[in-house]
């Protein structure tokens, strides 16, 4: 409701009148995106970098893009010298932020430079140039997408993050670790040696991946370095083990490992392998997920007779369950900024996602389907979850935002989908 | 050295047999490990603040059309968001209000950004404390007779009901004794103002943290051919981002309803103000 308030004076001339007006919601913002200046022997590129703009800033809710064929002003060489924008020109289609680009190609080398105005105030928020193979044009473009989300609400965006999971090949057989782009495109294979691999988890500086494999025929944690694809052996001992996640610091990997049956969870040192014991019980300990500050750490037990979440403190004897959604919960994810953890849990013969305060308050359904939704990993903005979901052996990975208002599939057509993790920021 | 030769040739054979399985051995192996991947860096240089890289390694050299652009970018750039925020803050301790006069919508821009940056020199000094005494002088003036006879009046009920906004409580404002009947055509004119600006604003949802907070108080001066000639920051938010798209949304909206004869009273232009709320206010 809008408010007019007038401040009357004796005399009418000077009678000022205020008037109160709230922030719409959800109004996107407009944005033109014209084809970028190309001088290379590759048109296609004029499109390819602002559809990948494009299809980033979608994703947020934020920004609306306006169609091309309203745009009045034709981007030209010129623009990235002395020649100014009409900004008139922008402002009367509606569009409050324009993004021009040229692509300039040196053999297998593209050097790409882009800009963001402010076509209302007619000014410079945002210019950046890349350089790098052909092949990495979404990289690059992604890049400059969260520069735009930066330049109009102080958030930097995450559109440059990957997203590393296990799935069935297609041809052949085992499981294999595969990424995919937040956008759904660039999806390659990491391992492939028919053997199973499982349980990708990201460092947190996004160097490198750890992950179990069989590919010896026992079970081993293994370190990728992804940069370069070299790879160490960081735990031998015990029989299945799964990595969950690493130290805030990175120094150290929390894992699930079974000795005689018995699973539990250990801290192992990635600078010597050394390890220790952090949680133990008669019963089976699994899926360890440490809290941002490294003070807390979810984990799933079934001492209480069927698997729940539970939450240790560091220093403090005696865990906290705090899962209360179904009989059976599983593999927490811990938010980037603390507060909420995210769960699977069965509901009514399938799995759904949960998200619970670390305290056990506040447990609301994140996500459910006519399948099972399973598997959650926070983004690390914290604003979105991407999780698989499972029907009569097809998957997709999905991603569904923390709010649970929107989402969308990511891959779709997959066999045997799962342990999605989300990459930190690059 | 006949059975020795035999001998070493004997080995010979040995050898390489040993070689060429010691070889195929290899190719499996290779095989069964795992291709590695590969990422080529892409490079990043940043056109504004000073054009310094974002990734720093792998800085290239910059073509001479490029350099130049970076220049012309430099000078029409933004401050450091740091610094902008400090003088942001410097000009919200100030609290006084400043005029910008804008001729188009780059004149605007460059006037905020002289505002921003405020680093004046001595007689821009002088001029802008006798522009703060003046405006302290009508505010007061102002404020006075705001408290005397302060109106506050709702017009929710004569607009048009607006569509997907959630009625929210009206805000409380300092002085306000009472509401009073408008004449129909201030009211009718506030409420085409109300709507023009209301429908250009926009601001995303990621830049309004602790959105009840946020308040920005702007005064326009309205030319009587609709065109807004002064617009002045009497409030401003904190959030930089929430300015700019208050803003945008004046420029954008620009021209607004031309201002009728009865409302001028003479003059050839109008003043009024307009406030920007984050969210619900209390």
């Amino acid at each position: 409701m809008l408010i007019i308030a007038l401040v009357v004076a004796p005399v009418p001339a000077s009678a000022i009148l205020y008037i109160d007006i709230n922030a719409p919601g959800g109004k996107r913002m407009p944005v033109a995106l014209p084809p970028f200046v190309t001088d290379s022997g590759n048109p296609s590129l004029s499109t390819a970098f602002p559809n990948a703009i494009a299809d980033d800033l979608a994703m947020t809710a934020l920004f609306k893009i306006i169609p091309s064929d309203a745009y009045l002003e034709r981007i030209v060489p010129g623009h990235f010298g002395d020649k100014r924008l009409s900004f008139p020109d922008w402002k009367i289609i509606g569009a409050e932020a324009v993004v021009i680009g040229k692509v300039e190609g040196r053999g297998d080398r593209i050097t790409v430079e882009m800009r963001l105005y402010d076509s209302t105030l007619g000014r410079l928020m945002a210019g950046r140039r890349y350089t790098g193979s052909p092949n990495r044009v979404r990289t690059m473009a992604h890049k400059f997408a969260n520069e735009i989300l930066l330049a109009f609400t102080g958030v930097r965006g995450i559109f440059d993050t990957e997203i590393a999971f296990s799935a069935k090949p297609e041809k052949g057989r085992g499981k294999e670790i595969y990424i995919v782009g937040l956008d759904g495109k660039e999806l390659r294979k990491v391992t492939s040696n028919l053997s199973y691999n499982m349980f990708p988890r990201w460092s947190p500086d996004g160097n490198s991946i750890a992950y179990t494999s069989y590919r010896t025929g026992v079970p081993v944690i293994y370190l990728r370095n992804m940069d370069d694809g070299s790879e160490r052996a960081i735990v031998r001992f015990g029989e299945s083990k799964s990595p969950g996640s690493f130290s805030p610091g990175g120094d150290a990997l929390y894992a699930s490992v079974s000795i005689k049956g018995d699973s539990d969870i250990y801290r192992v040192r990635l600078d010597n392998a050394s390890y220790e014991r952090v949680v133990e019980g008669w019963g089976i300990e699994i899926s360890p997920s440490v809290s941002p500050d490294g003070k807390r750490m979810a984990f799933v037990s079934n001492r209480s007779g069927n698997p729940q979440v539970y939450i240790k403190e560091t220093g403090s004897r005696g865990d906290r369950r705090i899962s209360n959604a179904g009989v059976y919960s599983t593999s927490p994810s811990w938010s980037p900024a603390g507060d909420r953890i995210a769960f699977t849990s069965r509901t009514g013969g399938k799995f759904s996602i949960y998200t619970v305060r670390p305290d056990g308050g506040d447990q609301r359904l994140l996500v459910s389907g006519d399948g099972d939704c399973a598997d959650p990993s926070y983004s690390p903005d914290g604003r979105y979850v991407v999780y698989t979901f499972q029907k009569r052996g097809y998957s997709e990975l999905k991603i569904i935002s923390a709010d649970g208002r929107w989402g969308k599939s990511l891959v779709i057509g997959l066999t045997g989908a799962g342990s999605p993790a989300w990459s930190p920021r690059r | 050295m006949e059975p020795k030769d035999h001998l070493f040739r004997k080995m010979l054979v040995v050898s390489g047999a040993f070689h060429v399985a010691a070889f195929f051995v290899g190719i499996l192996w290779m095989s069964f490990r795992v291709t590695p991947l590969l990422v080529a860096p892409v490079t990043v240089v940043d056109l504004i603040g000073n054009g310094q890289s974002a990734e720093p390694e792998e800085a290239q050299p910059s073509p001479p059309p490029v350099s130049r652009a970076r220049k012309g970018i430099k000078r029409k750039s933004a401050p450091p968001p740091v610094a902008k925020r400090d003088k942001r803050s410097a000009a919200r301790e100030a609290a006084k209000p400043r005029a910008v006069f804008p001729s188009d919508s780059e004149a605007v821009s460059e006037k905020i950004r002289k505002m921003r940056e405020e680093k004046a020199s001595k007689s821009r000094v002088r001029e802008a404390v006798e522009t703060m005494q003046r405006e302290k002088a009508v505010r007061a003036a102002v404020k006075g007779i705001g408290e005397r006879v302060a109106h506050r009046v709702d017009l929710s009920a004569i607009r048009p009901p607006a569509t997907g906004i959630a009625p929210r409580a009206p805000g409380g404002m300092p002085g306000a004794a009472g509401t009073e009947r408008l004449p129909p055509e201030i009211l009718a004119y506030a409420r085409a103002l109300d709507e023009k600006v209301r429908s250009n604003w926009t601001v995303p949802d990621l830049a309004r943290k602790k959105a009840e907070e946020l308040t920005v108080q702007v005064r326009i001066t309205i030319e009587k051919d609709g065109r807004v000639s002064n617009v002045r920051m009497e409030k401003v938010s904190g959030n930089e981002y929430f300015d700019d798209s208050v803003l945008r949304a004046i420029e954008k909206a620009s021209p607004l309803p031309v201002p009728p004869e009865q409302l001028r009273r003479g003059e050839d232009h109008y003043d009024v103000g307009f406030r920007f709320y984050g969210g619900a206010r209390s």
